[in-house]
């Protein structure tokens, strides 16, 4: 048995109650919309479903999740790129750190929300605002958690390094890179579910498909099941995007994770 | 480099070398402006100054700040009571916390952005709505950031404290509550900046004043000096909020952020 001190320091999720959750949640909509009993407020839970089939089965869905995600995917890796450079660069050097701060430290104050009208003036209607708006909310996470990360460094284990002998190259790709990963891969994951979170805000530049796309216009037909739909593919591709790059990246870069 | 980091050094370095970023930045976007070539569509930032002076003078700006402001704010206590009440129920309960896990590995991908249209629906296209969304968006990462701060109890200090003699409810408030409260705290910094996101969202689609409402009506009149001029004041106002939120926390709760 076990003592209450012990019980429960973290529960890991029990899979058995979640999904009891899951059908639990389900059944409530569908009570809900029934009482309410419309369509605008709310549409039925059996209703939403049917249709995430029918369209699947249609083709009329894959294709805006198919872009949706290019588009993530496009701005996380970019932004993840740039975030990482400038983190250890400002983490590195005293002089770039003065220089950079300031700016960081005012641009990401910005909502990216902010930005669709500029980006819409300057880059057009096509794809690349749309990632770009994507690049940026993703460099400022993973630019704060690298510099963090740079900072944290213990001292002695630079010194060691030093020590041996190591000149700054050395330092720099077996010591400072090896140790900031595992702060860059937490950066990263974090801004992975901004990407999908600011999807939408970037398919509001004159989207034709996408998910973002589908969940702004049907609320001028007042179509509430289709940005329900929209939202659950969604949440279910991020929810899937993020155990995937977890056991990924963990695979990679096993060899510096460790504690 | 990376040795000698002497704290003194570097904030004598930073403020002296603070007028080199802000002056290179101008600098650049002045550049940038004229090799654009059209500067009804890309003001320089003497333009920008000048209309964002003309505002202030007006009074235009205040207004409208203060108008997402007392949203932003209503929404941010609502959010954080209900955030820190769910992180407070997973702590209790696992049960709880296996039956909210699920929703909330879900709708971490799902910005207040997309709740926009169907909270207008449900709440109206009044104040509500817009608290509501701000409320979500704020009790979400408060939730989250809890139920991160929840793997951080560590079975040591839980073992420690029960070899005292504490009685569960002793760990409960003595233990669990003050490792929670780090976490809370740096969730409610996060949901502060991501409610500004939210506030200018929402009024960007449906409002009739506030910052978000002044950019998209600037876009409408194709004035991009005005967006420009709101941006200045976004950034500006998260700034000072983060930087107060962490001062505020810091004299307050100062004793649990080792």
């Amino acid at each position: 048995m076990t003592r209450y001190w012990e019980r429960k320091v973290w529960v890991g999720e029990s899979p058995m109650l979640a999904a009891a959750s899951l059908l639990m949640g389900f059944l409530i909509w569908e009570f809900l919309s029934r009482i309410i009993n419309s369509r605008l407020i709310l549409p039925s839970a059996f209703d939403v479903a049917g249709q995430l089939i029918t369209t699947t089965m249609q083709g009329h869905l894959l294709p805006h999740i198919y872009t949706s995600l290019v588009r993530i995917l496009a701005g996380f890796v970019a932004g993840s790129l740039i975030g990482a450079a400038l983190g250890i660069a400002m983490g590195v050097s005293g002089l770039l750190r003065a220089l950079l701060d300031p700016l960081a430290n005012f641009f990401r104050f910005i909502p990216p929300i902010c930005w669709i009208s500029p980006f819409l003036i300057w880059f057009g209607i096509g794809e690349t605002p749309k990632v770009l708006i994507i690049t940026y909310t993703v460099t400022f996470m993973v630019l704060l958690s690298t510099y963090a990360g740079v900072r944290a460094i213990p001292r002695n284990r630079i010194r060691a390094a030093r020590c041996f002998g190591a000149g700054p190259l050395f330092l720099f790709f077996r010591v400072v890179l090896p140790s900031v990963i595992r702060d860059i891969r937490g950066g990263m994951r974090i801004a992975l579910g901004n990407a999908f979170a600011t999807v939408v805000t970037a398919e509001m530049i004159a989207a034709q498909t996408g998910l973002g796309f589908i969940i702004l216009t049907s609320r001028n037909f007042g179509a509430t099941d289709q940005i329900i739909l929209a939202m659950i593919c969604l949440g279910a591709c991020g929810f899937v995007s993020d155990r995937a790059f977890d056991v990924a990246s963990r695979g990679a870069f096993a060899n510096y994770l460790r504690s | 480099m990376l040795l000698r980091s002497k704290m003194l050094s570097q904030n004598w370095m930073k403020a002296l070398l603070l007028p080199v970023p802000v002056i290179g930045f101008l600098l650049l976007w002045e550049f940038a402006s004229r090799s654009f070539g059209v500067p009804q569509l890309f003001p320089d930032p003497k333009t920008t100054g000048q209309t964002f002076l003309e505002l202030l003078r007006s009074g235009v700006l205040l207004s409208d700040a203060e108008v997402s402001l007392a949203r932003i704010a209503a929404g941010f206590m609502l959010g954080s009571v209900i955030g820190i009440g769910l992180g407070l129920l997973c702590t209790v309960s696992w049960v709880a916390a296996s039956l909210l896990s699920p929703y909330i590995n879900f709708l971490r991908f799902i910005s207040g952005v997309a709740w926009i249209s169907i909270f207008m629906v449900w709440f109206g296209i009044g104040e509500t709505s817009k608290i509501v969304l701000i409320a979500y968006t704020v009790a979400f990462t408060v939730a989250l950031s809890a139920f991160a701060g929840l793997s951080e109890i560590k079975l040591a200090h839980l073992r420690a404290a029960a070899m005292f003699g504490a009685t569960p409810r002793q760990v409960f408030i003595g233990v669990r509550i003050p490792t929670l409260i780090r976490s809370v705290i740096t969730g409610m910094r996060l949901s502060l900046g991501n409610a500004f996101l939210v506030i200018v969202a929402a009024e960007m689609v449906q409002a009739d004043s506030g910052l978000g409402f002044s950019i998209i009506a600037a876009r409408n009149f194709l004035a991009p000096d005005i967006i420009f001029a709101v941006m200045l004041v976004i950034g500006l106002l998260g700034f000072l909020a983060d930087r107060g939120f962490v001062a505020l926390s810091r004299s307050m709760l100062n004793r649990y952020s080792r």
